[in-house]
């Protein structure tokens, strides 16, 4: 057995790193910077491969809005690039280095692997929503690929999108290609203090329903904002209802004075200029309100209908224990859960959102817990056996992370059918 | 251009079929009539048809499941079809298969302003979304051409686009949830009135997918709050090289418009002709652009546009002044298809996307494909993300002339794919372009997409024959051949 890490730096290398695994029946834990080795449940795998090696831009025309780049370039490499030619990645891919506590930020392929979103998803999407083209290598120990390198595109399936998201086990991807748009010119942030989680819903929910074309809606009961607090960050204690503005100065500027027009009777409220507005919505996108370890170690997002957001919030408040943030313009709810019964409080709430309708993902637990619950609790049996059979057409063996995303082992599903497709 | 073979035994089970199918359905829903059948032998690519053997009309879930159980136990192939307006021979009927239409599926279920969504039957048309919202200053955003009749499941599975699509994102961007039902008669629901759901991302897949993994029953997208202001700016150039050039100044200043269509010489003056929109006949490109958003921002970029246009030699500007002449600009636009149906006895529409750069180099290559085959082509471009639809004009009636229609079609395509282009932008591969997959996926490529089709319908009966070039069994496919197995390579570095 080789517990051997391999950092190939060719898609060749790591295309004949798989061709032995599979010919050897080895497993292969499948990484970038391992940075958010956290999600999912551990990997235990006879080997690793590591993405890192292959990293750097290929291509990037920013007028054409498209950027391919190797699996392993640094977020930072990226970000860095964009910036030159005013552009960003809509998606505001969010760094979670604090809450699985590493240093680094990660890569470009970990950010799409775990399709990733910030407190634009309402507005922008996510990572599947940006990703145009990928080049892989599967379980079977075949390159493949799929998508384009243009931004509109329906030619076959769209498997990009099926690899976006999937932790690293179904391929091994080797090149992405995705889309990248302008940056606002002029971001500002509307705060406003010491609403009620009612009213402060209220507010979004009128907001979102005007023509602002608002890019980041959160709430942030004063639990959350200590929290923050606590990390250096300086807050009134109070609730707060954060808005965000993009676009133009003047437009900006006008949005914020009819928004401003419609707050309630005697609120408080303090406009974030530039640097203090991308400061605070970043916070909010890292999940930096949970990510005290100590306080919080389990972290899960709920992704519901914004109009229950208030409901579920007070069940969880009911259960003690939990701390909790509006993002997304409500369609949104991240949950820190203190240590002491967190396997009973995860089944409650996902319980309580399968009924809502809507869905719950763990982000951070302990392992212990992790398998009790599963990463994505309820997912629905048909669900669930659609996820093995879609694991298995890519790969049969269970060579890729192998328990990541699905705790059991279970029976391979085998592509049944006698019929041509 | 490859077809299936037909099944025998299908054709000769027909009368047991219509008898099982008639203790699911009302009889009025299984169609049966020679006369009746052919309103369905094709749909907007009508240079193909086939009158298929049976049509059914499904009004409910239950019903479809029953129905797709039965044709699963007995073997029999089945179309779904929406308002057949594929462009790309989707719902290109079988002769011995049956079309299963979603017409009855015409009720929205739910408007839903606080979760900010429409619930709606499959059948239900694009633009009967937007309407049933707008009231409340409410839309859904994809806007293909033809949203007065087509319906919203055939938009989700033909992962449908639009002129708006730069800016708001195609159908795939803004469905949220799916109801549909397998070949195996299992409803399966994906996503619903929330962001993320669990897992991977079948809503992804399955969007987009051609009717060729489930049928499409029920669909939740996503409505958003009109803009403040929409205004239309209409430019014109003195070739095409400058015109592109000024699309591309335009998203490098960070401006993404609404819309970014271009139109050549001969587009330009066949929808002038037919709408008198107002277009510059005399000008050799056309660009015409939409700023939407809040008011001042919209008046901001309008100004940067035209900057733009101006230093890149325009020799027309228009921008509109109200609503109306916002309209009439892009009448014309609309309008570009049928407007070259009236000065020709048919056309063929293509649909390759380019990288935008490489635009000047491909209508060159086209103009000399055209003057090769002896047929005159108009173009209209979905600028903003390179989309192309050259229009090739030809007399159907003339076999000659549609064979040749189609070799162009091929080449322009081939042509698209050798710029680093793709085969298709929005109409997808269906029946028309799944004999030139090939030269853009490699046999790996496409195996790795039908593994995903033996997942949903592991004996291939839902729309076969359509966007593969080559069948193959599930039971082939899902065999792992092992490579000689080795030690890792000695030069891949480790530690």
């Amino acid at each position: 057995m080789s517990n051997e890490r391999f950092l190939p730096e060719s898609e060749q290398q790591a295309l004949e790193l798989v061709r032995w695994a599979v010919a050897e029946g080895r497993t292969v834990s499948v990484q970038g910077k391992n940075t958010k080795h956290g999600f999912g449940l551990p990997v235990s795998a006879d080997c690793t491969l590591s993405l890192e090696k292959l990293s750097g831009i290929l291509e990037y025309h920013p007028e054409e809005l498209v950027m391919t780049a190797l699996p392993g370039t640094p977020m930072t490499e990226i970000r860095e690039e964009l910036t030159k030619h005013n552009q960003h990645l809509a998606f505001e891919p969010p760094a979670l280095n604090r809450l699985y506590q590493v240093e680094d930020e990660g890569t470009i392929g970990g950010s799409f692997i775990g399709n990733l979103a910030g407190p634009r998803r309402f507005k922008s999407g996510s990572a599947r929503d940006h990703i145009l083209g990928v080049r892989a290598i599967n379980g079977r120990g075949e390159t493949w690929k799929s998508g384009g390198k243009v931004i509109k595109n329906v030619s076959g399936y769209d498997m990009s999108k099926l690899v976006t998201g999937s932790w690293g086990t179904l391929s091994v991807v080797t090149e992405l290609t995705f889309k990248v748009l302008p940056a606002p010119p002029v971001t500002r942030g509307l705060a406003v203090w010491g609403l009620s989680a009612r009213l402060g819903t209220a507010l979004m929910a009128q907001v979102i329903s005007t023509p602002c074309e608002t890019s980041g809606l959160a709430y942030l009961p004063e639990a959350a904002l200590t929290a923050i607090g606590r990390d250096g960050a300086s807050f009134p204690d109070k609730t707060l209802t954060l808005i965000r503005l993009e676009g133009t100065e003047l437009s900006v500027k006008e949005r914020l004075q009819s928004i401003t027009g419609w707050l309630p009777d005697g609120c408080e409220y303090s406009v974030l200029e530039q640097a203090a507005s991308i400061a605070a919505w970043s916070l909010i996108g890292n999940t930096a309100p949970l990510q005290d370890a100590q306080r919080t170690p389990g972290i899960l997002k709920i992704s519901l209908p914004p109009a229950s957001a208030w409901n579920l919030a007070r069940f969880i408040d009911e259960l003690r224990g939990c701390t909790w943030y509006l993002d997304a313009a409500g369609g949104w709810l991240w949950v820190g859960i203190c240590q002491a019964g967190m396997t009973d409080k995860i089944h409650a709430i996902s319980r309580e959102v399968d009924t809502t309708g809507g869905a719950t993902t763990i982000y951070r637990a302990p392992s212990a817990v992790k398998q009790e619950t599963g990463i994505y609790p309820f997912p629905g049996e048909s669900i669930k056996r659609l996820n093995e059979k879609i694991k298995h057409s890519f790969d049969p063996g269970n060579i890729f992370n192998p328990g990541r995303l699905i705790s059991r082992e279970s029976p391979a599903p085998a592509l049944a059918g006698t019929g041509s497709v | 251009m490859q077809t299936l073979p037909v099944d025998n035994a299908a054709l000769e089970n027909r009368e047991a079929l219509v008898t099982e199918l008639r203790t699911i359905l009302p009889d009025e829903c299984v169609i049966v009539d020679e006369g009746a059948l052919r309103v369905y032998e094709t749909d907007a690519l009508t240079a193909y048809r086939q009158v298929p053997m049976l049509v059914v009309l499904p009004e409910t879930t239950a019903q479809v499941a029953t129905v797709l159980k039965l044709c699963r136990r007995m073997n029999i192939k089945v179309v779904p079809r929406g308002a057949g307006t594929s462009l790309s021979g989707g719902a290109l009927p079988l002769a011995d298969g049956i079309v299963l239409g979603l017409g009855k599926f015409n009720r929205i279920l739910e408007v839903d302003f606080a979760n900010r969504c429409v619930v709606a039957q499959s059948g239900v048309t694009n633009l009967a979304i937007t309407e049933a919202v707008k009231h409340k200053g409410f839309y859904y955003a994809p806007d293909p051409s033809s949203q007065i009749v087509c319906t919203i499941g055939g938009n989700v599975s033909e992962n449908s686009g639009g002129v708006h699509c730069l800016k708001y994102g195609l159908t795939t961007n803004n469905v949220m949830g799916i109801e549909m039902v397998t070949m195996e008669g299992e409803i399966l629901r994906l996503g619903g009135k929330y962001l993320d759901p669990a897992g991977y991302d079948m809503l992804g897949i399955v969007t987009g997918s051609e009717g060729l993994l489930g049928v499409i029953t029920e669909v939740t997208v996503r409505i958003l709050q009109e803009p403040q202001t929409a205004r239309a700016m209409l430019l014109g150039f003195p070739d095409n090289e400058s015109a592109g050039e000024c699309v591309a100044g335009i998203i490098s200043a960070g401006i993404i418009p609404a819309g970014i269509e271009m139109m050549d010489e001969f587009a330009i003056k066949a929808a002038e002709d037919f709408v008198h929109a107002g277009y510059p006949v005399d000008c050799p490109a056309l660009v015409l652009t939409e700023l939407d958003g809040p008011e001042g921002e919209v008046t901001e970029l309008i100004e940067q546009v035209r900057r733009i246009a101006e230093s890149c030699r325009a020799s027309f500007i228009r921008v509109s002044e109200s609503e109306e002449e916002r309209v009439r600009i892009w009448a014309g636009r609309k309008a570009a298809f049928p407007a070259l149906g009236d000065i020709s006895p048919d056309y063929y529409c293509m649909d390759g996307t380019i990288p935008r750069r490489e635009l000047s180099h491909v209508l060159t290559r086209i103009r000399e494909m055209s003057d090769k085959y002896g047929l005159k082509v108009a173009n209209v471009f979905h600028a903003g993300d390179g989309n192309l639809h050259p229009l090739i004009l030809f007399d159907a009636n003339d076999p000659e002339e549609l064979e040749k229609a189609e070799e162009f079609g091929a080449d322009i395509l081939r042509l698209c794919v050798e710029v680093g282009g793709v085969l298709s932008g929005e109409h997808g591969i269906g029946f028309e372009k799944k004999d030139l997959m090939p030269a853009m996926f490699n046999e790996q490529d496409l195996q790795q997409q039908q593994r995903i089709k033996c997942v949903f319908d592991p004996e291939g009966q839902l729309n076969p024959g359509k966007v593969f070039p080559v069948l193959h069994r599930c039971a082939e496919l899902g065999k792992l051949h092992v490579h000689k197995g080795k030690i890792p390579f000695p030069d891949i570095p480790r530690f």
